[in-house]
């Protein structure tokens, strides 16, 4: 890994078109500017993890038959508040 | 009214690719919707590369009717670069059953098909969506 020091307002270039700018030190945090191409996707590191995760906690193992009974569940719960909230003339 | 909130035909029972796996389950690369009519508008999205691995998804607009997503042109092209009228959003969704039945959605990282190539991806979107909203019944 390549480690460089700067100083806020300077910055660093990767490539062609790609600029880091070091804005500011304000303690532990540390603010950065990024100028890029529209189409370089930047995250923050920790975000796509979380993304990993949510669906890993959403996944589940489908067993023969019983699979379905949650998602049952799930409709009439969101039907019974649908009408509850719309009250139908009949 | 139950007949308005199933799946589309050009999804039900149809394997979608994902070229580019699914976060956390970079191996997937093929996925199947099923709905039964009692689960509308919920559905099934079954992985043909671990039959037992599924989730339960959820076309958007049914918990978020005013969701809209801003996504690059380069996101989209491993799917096949679909027009507004060619995509549809779902999102992943983790069920609790109980009083109130809690639906847990992930805002932030919606799937993205291309309902007429039958390709999709899951995106990681910029900005403000939370990553995790709660949904009461």
């Amino acid at each position: 890994m390549l480690v460089l020091s700067r100083k806020p307002g300077e910055s660093i270039k990767l490539g062609d078109n790609i600029e880091i700018i070091l804005v500011a030190v304000e303690g532990q945090r540390v603010r950065i500017g990024i100028k890029a191409p529209r189409e370089v996707r930047i995250l923050r590191t920790e975000v796509e993890p979380d993304i990993s995760k949510m669906n890993q906690q959403s996944a589940f193992q489908l067993e023969k038959g019983e699979d379905s009974e949650i998602l049952r569940q799930a409709a009439e719960a969101r039907a019974r508040k649908a009408s509850e909230k719309e009250k139908p003339a009949k | 009214m139950e007949e308005l909130e199933a799946i589309g035909k050009e999804i039900l029972d149809k394997t979608f690719s994902f070229p580019l796996g699914i976060p956390g389950f970079p191996q997937i690369r093929r996925v199947i919707f099923s709905q039964r009519s009692g689960e509308r508008p919920f559905s099934i999205m079954r992985t043909l590369e671990d039959p037992k691995l599924a989730f339960v998804v959820i076309e958007a607009f049914y918990l978020k009717p005013d969701y809209f997503v801003d996504v690059d042109d380069a996101d989209l092209e491993p799917i096949g670069s679909p027009g507004p009228a060619e995509c549809l959003l779902f999102f992943i969704v983790r069920l609790e059953s109980g009083k109130p039945f809690r639906v847990h959605a992930n805002l932030r990282a919606p799937l993205i098909l291309h309902k007429d190539k039958k390709m999709g991806r899951q995106v990681v979107l910029q900005g403000n969506h939370p990553e995790q909203e709660t949904f009461e019944f």
